[in-house]
């Protein structure tokens, strides 16, 4: 089991709302953000690019990529970065030394550091006392690795973790689920029945920085307009 | 000695405050540097890689006095091998504070994943570390012998002079040809950290191993040269000129190596032109041309000081060439850093909107007021308090070097042949 | 999936459907989930999860799932158990952020009484008795003082919650206070529907986007304003539609669509109009759907521009079965007809073209004409050419836009709010109604015109809850307590004004601050008193004398239906309230018997609120109408229901049975009577001709461009045609609903927490303003202070502001202290509540920008 993600870049609205719904379910501290969405060539999200006559505006959504071939991964020197039997690329908590080294050698700048106490970081948002947001029991893989937990070390990496608290209770990911465009497809790649297999087969999609050879599990699909059938 | 007395105080000091900084640190988490999510390596890792740097080239000092026959380095090769262990002391103790997570350093050698070329490196600065110390031990052993102290040398009481003589002079000549590769490889290993990594264009190359190396001869053996020239003194400066002379040689040869690879690196980086070499290259020239100007200017100077007569010839003037030395190779560490991460590897380039490079921007991991959370770009400057941990080598190595050589005998071993001075 | 929380189970209707997780999410969902290996692990027994419905004055009402665990509210997602996957999953960033409002630092803790100046935040902290005390008693004052109708009561509209928000209608009614009706307050009204189609407003499902081939919006931004509902345009478009989309900026919504259409800033109706005559020159309308079922068979007479009535031509009498609300008019086909207004069958020979001389009873002999034959000569001046000076769009493309509309069907134009915000939205709005009447797109699947604005629509009778026994209640337009009275308006000026104001569900000293007006009859103490209820300290609460903390959707029980999509949801805690926070039905019954004891008996007391609430619910269902007939509240604690509909399948499209089985215009709109809707078109036919005095007055009996500032800003101010020539447009973002959401950490760490102005790179360069820069707007009313983004997308002499700030993040000053209450006059013909009233026209509004340095 290979599982990827489909992103379908002509539906996209760029509304942010699985930037949102990761921040909130995977309790990112302020300032840290997994998933970001963006309009490319654009100083600020939904400002045109380009001159008249020749506009554009597309949003691309960026969260961890899953690769394959994970630099991250490769260059951790404890392990405390590991592929899991699924494909998912996670990161031991409990592991984690804190060296950045994978933060240097991840091409997406997805990965965020901890640094400082997450819980005194939300805690001078100033929310209610005590209050605590996001999924709030710790989650560990079958091995016991510490793989998310609603309050983060300090001094420790984290990124998206296709919400491996949620997969393990058959439930997709948050930004699967919070998206309103219906943009995300999850699912197995190994898998020639699953829906992210059969876009992949159907649709043109492209990965991010292919030429690193990442080998993403990510993939996109290119915003074209449509074909158009004749109109009656 | 008074002036060794006042040195170690110093060297106490320095490494209180930086202890005192770190403990901030540790304390606060890694906020207190300014260090951020696109910007994740900065003063501790360049400074790092400043001490491995002048490490490696101390052994290689040492190691060419036997394996070259470089007689007239000879007297200095307990001063190279000392400035080598201090300096891969410092900088072994310098990666510790950049860690988020220090307290659990041990897991690295409990889950080593050796694709990691950190775990390589600490492989290759462990055995450096057990080389260095074996180079300045054996070479202590026949004082310690005669003068009946020393350190871990019970051993060698039941043995005569000669024996430990000979002992010293076998071993002092194995450790240096096993030193040799291994102070190269720290280097290449360190500069591997880098050059492997292909999210980061100014770092991802071929060069960068053995321009590292270069630089590394370069400063290790200016280190050794100062070291040495403090030890003899002015006064003693005209006996020994033949050595500092040698040693001016190999810096200014190294830089010669270094600014062959230099330029090369920059003509292969440009040549293509493509956007993202575009962005490096308008990052070391406009951004940070002051800094890349002390990176290439500094040691050029040296260079070419080094390579005339007035240059290598006085106490002053192989002062002046060493430390701006020093400095022009702590700016290229520095400029390691710069133009890597802020050219931010996720960059598109939107062929219809003409636009070539657009970085993706990275999330701070910080929420401030008045600052945006999502940048493309980080104005990195080392905070107060990260100077301060990062003095922790410097004070290491002046602390190291000064005990040493106040406790037991460093100073150049009398060559046989040279007429008997002026005895203390 | 879903776990049953122990400690909630007093709630039995907590129980959340199984459902909802099997229709969760994309197509991919089922295969991912039978592979997902292991059972659910490590997830504590006090987690549950509640639904509620998010609904926010955005029109949203998406349904919400609450992840609870210890009684706090961890992560919020959407629910996705609409029986229609297609409705699945709705929700957006402010929803799904919930959190941080709730329990966020601007949550109100206790009640407060203001001790400074207003304003000033210096509040005392009271309990609940002494500021209920203190409330009633100011209220009570005012009453014996000014009369009751001198209390306003401002509760935003009406579909948001019908539970809690009747309890205001409830109590406002009985004490005699003066209701304010939303829906023109917020601009929100399209006034042409009304005078056109005779309802308040009218519109496709979402769903129904999907049958559609072409698409025509004009300034509705609905990537960033129907976010839940964008999908559907894509969809639409993916299958074959045609988007066009006119807009003066280049809005995201453009960025999706086949075509962008710049157009100048309100010239919308130059466009339409401009269409209308390519469509009537090519002879591309559809005959027999105009002469069924609109006015243009009628004749007008040349002499007076009046209709024509039956009862007027001398061999015609009226016929005798129309009520008084209606009237026949008279039609030609070699003979005269008299036109039952309830019968939609003309024969088809009806002329429509050319001109009769007509004997009238008096004896005179006039001339008249078809209304058709009118609009066809008042078309004639909108050549493509002159279209093209007039909105800027290119002639061949106006031509060519209004033969591929015309031959595409169903065609569906949807009119942007931010595009009838203007001082002639209301022409705007019939001149392109033109386009989807003359082509026959109404009443059919995927076809029509819409307008998607705030949450304005009721949706089934309320009236059992709302208004105690048919008691009457007093509405005032909210402009005219902004602009003070007019001579022409219908509804009645309180003797003494607006003295006080009691505010919910609305945050007015920012959104209806208007030339700042509002701040200075508090500060005058012109208004003696505000009190509101909200869940968070927001200007109006700062500009308050007694504040009372209500609370979120996620901690009461309501009831909740949007126009946007056809389903009743229910609001259900997923917490208990917060700090010391009551549902505002409780505030109510407490103030009201405060006022007075006889009040009580009308607010179930002795139940809790959620239990009242929940009765309250089973009152509405048993008296809402055939729209809820058979709906339970059981069937509701299950999941959201569809409202029932007379069209088939249920669905919600316009007009339907007036097309499909010849029914008179309008149909009933809630919660109006027919009589009071019916005047508005009395011919009981789609009516372009409008023959009320002051429309003939006003030379807008038929549909007519007029540019936008000349009968507002420059009669207002003739120098501000040289001084202000920017147009302050006020649209709205995805990080906020209006002001909501303004505070919100997560939606202000994704902007930087700043306001911003979008400006053309060409407007940049002239007034030296680049990227970034402190930017100061500004008229003679007031300013604003944002920051520039330069966009080549924005037309230029556009100072485009994203609204809802709190006055906090904009120097104290609110950004509405430049807009002004305009108020047209045809908007005061009749006065019907939120559905003939003055509108307000947020976008009529003139400025100019300058940098300033970087301090602020
Ligand atoms: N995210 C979010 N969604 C919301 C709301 C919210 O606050 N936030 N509010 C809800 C409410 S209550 C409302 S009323 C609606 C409003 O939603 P919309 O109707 O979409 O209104 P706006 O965002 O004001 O403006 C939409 C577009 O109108 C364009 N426009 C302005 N003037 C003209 C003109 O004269 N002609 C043309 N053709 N275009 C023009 C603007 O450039 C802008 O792109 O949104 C609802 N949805
Ligand atoms: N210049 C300009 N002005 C505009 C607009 C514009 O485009 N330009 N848009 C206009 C439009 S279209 C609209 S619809 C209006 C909207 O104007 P408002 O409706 O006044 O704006 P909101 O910010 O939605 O205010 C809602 C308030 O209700 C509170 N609230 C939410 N839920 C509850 C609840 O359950 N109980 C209580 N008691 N309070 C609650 C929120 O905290 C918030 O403070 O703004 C109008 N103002
Ligand atoms: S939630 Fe969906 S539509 Fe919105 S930005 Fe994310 S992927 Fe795009
Ligand atoms: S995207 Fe970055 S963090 Fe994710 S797997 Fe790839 S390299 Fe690692
Ligand atoms: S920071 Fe943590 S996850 Fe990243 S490389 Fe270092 S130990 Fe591995
Ligand atoms: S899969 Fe989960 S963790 Fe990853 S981006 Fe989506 S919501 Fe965030
Ligand atoms: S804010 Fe509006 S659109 Fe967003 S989730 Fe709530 S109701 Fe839906
Ligand atoms: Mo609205």
């Amino acid at each position: 089991m290979r599982l990827g993600m489909v992103i379908d870049l002509d539906r996209c609205i760029g509304c942010r709302s699985c930037a949102v719904a990761c921040k909130s379910h995977n309790a990112q501290p302020p300032g840290t953000w997994w998933n970001r969405v963006f309009t490319p060539g654009s100083s600020f999200h939904q400002a045109a690019v380009g001159k008249d006559g020749g506009l554009q505006m597309e949003a691309l959504p960026v969260s961890c990529q899953m690769c394959d071939n994970a630099p991250c991964q490769k260059v951790c020197p404890t392990g405390a970065t590991y592929t899991d039997e699924r494909g998912v690329v996670l990161i031991d908590y409990e592991r984690c030394i804190g060296c950045r080294y994978c933060m240097a050698a991840c091409p997406y700048g997805v990965r965020q550091f901890n640094w400082e106490d997450a819980k005194e970081v939300k805690a001078r948002v100033g929310y209610e006392a005590g209050y605590e947001y996001g999924y709030p029991v710790d989650f560990r893989d079958k091995d016991g690795r510490l793989v998310f937990t609603p309050n983060r070390p300090a001094g420790v990496v984290e990124k998206c973790t296709f919400c491996a608290q949620y997969l393990a209770e058959g439930e997709l990911p948050a930004c699967i689920r919070g998206c309103p465009g219906k943009v995300r497809t999850f699912g197995d790649l190994d898998d020639p029945n699953s829906e992210v297999s059969k876009l992949i087969r159907k649709r043109q999609t492209v990965r991010l920085k292919e030429e690193l050879g990442t080998s993403p599990k990510v993939y996109y699909i290119a915003p074209a307009k449509p074909i158009r059938l004749e109109v009656d | 000695m008074k002036k060794s007395n006042a040195l170690l105080g110093l060297a106490g000091a320095i490494i209180l405050i930086s202890l005192i900084a770190w403990g901030y640190q540790v304390n606060n988490g890694l906020i207190v540097t300014n260090m951020r999510n696109p910007f994740s390596w900065g003063l501790y890792i360049a400074t790092f890689a400043f001490f491995v740097g002048v490490a490696a080239g101390g052994l290689i000092v040492s190691s060419s006095v036997y394996l070259f026959n470089i007689e007239v380095l000879k007297p200095f090769t307990r001063i190279a091998s000392l400035s080598a262990f201090a300096s891969i002391l410092g900088a072994g103790a310098m990666i510790l504070p950049d860690m988020g997570r220090v307290e659990r350093v041990w897991k690295v050698f409990l889950h080593p994943n050796f694709q990691s070329p950190l775990v390589w490196d600490v492989v290759v600065i462990t055995a450096y570390l057990i080389i260095t110390f074996l180079s300045v031990y054996v070479q202590l052993l026949p004082d310690w012998k005669k003068e009946g102290h020393g350190f871990l040398n019970g051993w060698t009481r039941k043995r005569s002079q000669e024996d430990i003589n000979s002992f010293s002079k076998k071993w002092s000549k194995r450790v240096a040809l096993v030193g040799l590769p291994v102070a190269i490889l720290i280097h290449t290993v360190t500069a591997l950290i880098f050059a492997t990594q292909a999210s980061r264009g100014w770092w991802n190359t071929a060069a960068l191993p053995p321009d590292f190396v270069s630089v590394a001869v370069a400063s290790g053996t200016a280190l050794v040269l100062v070291i040495s020239l403090l030890a003899v003194g002015k006064e003693q400066f005209e006996e020994y000129r033949g050595a500092f002379r040698t040693m001016a040689l190999i810096v200014a040869g190294s830089l010669v190596i270094h600014f062959f690879f230099l330029s090369v690196d920059l003509i292969v980086h440009g040549w293509w032109g493509n956007s993202e070499a575009e962005e490096i290259h308008a990052l070391i020239f406009g951004r940070y041309g002051f800094l890349y100007g002390l990176e290439i200017l500094l040691p050029a100077f040296t260079m070419i000081f080094f390579f005339t007569e007035k240059g290598r010839s006085s106490f002053k003037a192989l002062m002046i060439g060493s430390v701006l030395l020093f400095i022009g190779v702590f700016a290229h560490r520095m400029m390691l850093m710069f133009p890597a991460f802020n050219v931010i590897p996720l960059s598109l380039s939107l062929s219809g909107a003409g636009i070539e490079s657009w970085a993706y921007p990275v999330a701070l991991g910080q929420l401030r007021e008045g600052l945006p959370v999502f940048v493309s770009s980080w104005d990195y400057s080392p905070t107060l308090v990260e100077y301060a941990v990062a003095l922790l080598p410097f004070g290491q190595v002046l602390f190291v070097v000064t005990g040493a050589m106040k406790m037991y005998n460093f100073l150049p071993q009398k060559r046989i042949e040279s007429p008997p001075t002026n005895e203390k | 999936m879903e776990k049953k929380s122990v400690k909630l189970t007093r709630r039995q209707f907590l129980k959340v459907s199984a459902a909802a997780g099997v229709l969760v999410g994309t197509a991919g969902t089922a295969s991912f989930i039978h592979k997902a290996e292991a059972a659910p692990k490590e997830v504590g027994p006090n987690i549950s999860s509640v639904r509620t419905t998010c609904s926010p004055n955005c029109t949203g009402a998406c349904g919400m799932k609450a992840l609870v665990e210890d009684g706090q509210i961890k992560s919020i997602i959407q629910a996705a158990d609409y029986p229609e996957p297609e409705y699945n999953p709705r929700g957006c960033l402010k929803g799904l952020s919930m959190t941080n409002l709730i329990y966020g630092p601007d949550r109100l803790k206790t009640p407060l009484i203001l001790k400074g100046k207003p304003g000033s935040g210096d509040f005392k902290e009271a309990s609940w008795n002494e500021s209920l005390d203190f409330t009633a008693g100011r209220l009570k004052e005012i009453a014996d003082k000014y009369g009751p109708e001198s209390i306003g009561v401002l509760f935003q509209v009406g579909g948001t919650g019908y539970v809690q928000k009747g309890a205001v209608s409830r109590l406002a009614t009985l004490a005699g206070w003066t209701m304010h009706h939303a829906y023109d307050q917020n601009g929100d009204l399209p006034m042409f529907w009304p005078m056109t189609f005779g309802v308040q407003s009218e519109e496709l499902e979402p769903r129904e986007w999907l049958n559609t081939r072409y698409v025509m919006v004009f300034g509705s931004n609905i990537l960033a304003t129907r976010i839940p509902d964008a999908h559907f345009l894509l969809e639409a478009r993916n299958n074959g539609a045609k988007i066009m989309v006119f807009d003066p900026n280049f809005s995201p919504t453009a960025a999706k669509a086949d075509e962008w259409v710049p157009i100048k800033a309100s010239s919308d109706a130059a466009v339409g109009l401009g269409m209308a005559r390519v469509l009537i020159e090519e002879k591309l309308y559809d005959s027999e759907f105009i002469k069924t079922f609109t006015d243009l068979p009628l004749l007008v007479r040349v002499d007076n521009g009046k209709r024509l009535k039956a009862d007027e031509v001398k061999s015609l009498v009226k016929p005798a079965d129309i009520p008084a609300y209606r009237e026949a008019y008279v039609a030609y086909n070699g003979q005269f007809i008299a036109v039952h207004p309830e019968k939609l069958d003309l024969p088809s020979d009806v002329m429509i073209e050319g001109d009769v001389e007509v004997s009238l009873k008096t004896g005179e002999i006039v001339n008249a004409k078809p209304a058709f034959q009118l609009l066809k000569e008042s078309l004639a001046d909108y050549t493509p050419e002159e279209v093209e000076k007039l909105a800027g769009i290119p002639a061949d493309d106006l031509v060519r836009i209004a033969r591929e509309m015309a031959g595409s069907k169903p065609l569906h134009i949807i009119y942007g709010a931010g595009n009838y915000q203007w001082y002639h939205g209301d022409l705007k709005g019939r001149a392109l109604a033109l386009l989807p009447v003359l082509t026959g797109n109404i009443g059919k699947p995927g076809a029509g015109i819409s307008t998607y604005a705030g949450q304005y629509r009721i949706r089934f009778k309320v009236a059992e809850w709302w208004v105690p026994e048919g008691k009457k209640q007093n509405w005032l337009p909210f402009l005219y307590v902004l602009h003070g009275p007019t001579k022409t308006m219908k509804a009645k000026w309180p003797t003494h004004g607006i003295k006080a104001l009691v505010i919910g569900w609305g945050n007015p000293f920012d959104q209806h601050n208007m030339a700042n007006k509002l701040r200075e009859m508090v500060e005058q103490e012109d208004l003696e008193f505000v009190v509101t209820t909200d869940f968070q300290m927001t200007t109006t609460c700062q500009y308050s004398h007694a504040v009372l903390p209500a609370v979120s959707w996620y901690e009461k029980t309501d009831l909740v239906a949007t126009p946007v999509h056809p389903y009743l949801q229910l609001q259900q805690p997923a917490v208990k309230p917060i700090y010391e926070g009551q549902p505002e039905f409780w505030i109510i019954r407490e103030l009201a018997k405060r006022l007075n004891p006889e009040f009580e008996k009308y607010f179930y007391p002795g139940l809790e609120p959620d239990q009242a609430a929940q009765k309250v619910i089973e009152l509405l269902l048993k008296t809402g109408g055939p729209e809820v007939e058979g709906i339970t509240l059981e069937q509701l604690q299950k999941g959201p229901v569809r409202l029932k509909s007379d069209v088939p399948g249920g669905r919600q499209i316009p007009f339907y049975d007036q097309v499909q089985h010849k029914k008179p215009f309008p149909p009933v709109s809630l919660p109006a009577k027919l009589e009071q809707t019916a005047q508005f078109v009395k011919s009981g036919r789609i009516e372009f001709y409008k023959d009320e005095d002051i429309m003939l007055q006003m030379g807008e009996a038929l549909p007519v461009h007029k540019p936008p500032f000349e009968e507002s800003e420059f009669a207002l101010n003739p120098m501000a045609r040289e001084k202000y020539q920017f147009s302050y447009v006020t649209r709205n973002a995805i990080y906020r609903v209006h002001s909501t959401h303004s505070n919100n950490v997560w939606m202000n760490e994704l902007q930087e927490g700043k306001p911003r102005v979008w400006l053309s790179p060409k407007d940049g360069q002239e007034k030296g303003i680049k990227e970034g820069d402190a930017v100061e707007i500004f008229n003679d009313r007031g300013k604003v202070t944002a920051y520039a983004i330069i966009d080549p997308g924005v037309g230029v002499k556009q100072a485009v502001f994203e609204q809802g700030w709190w006055s906090r993040y904009t120097n104290g000053e609110s950004y509405n202290t430049l807009t002004y209450p305009f108020i047209k006059p045809t908007h005061e013909i009749y006065f019907v509540p939120g559905m003939w009233a003055p509108n307000t026209a947020w976008n009529e509004c003139l400025c100019d920008v300058r940098k300033v340095g970087d301090a602020l």
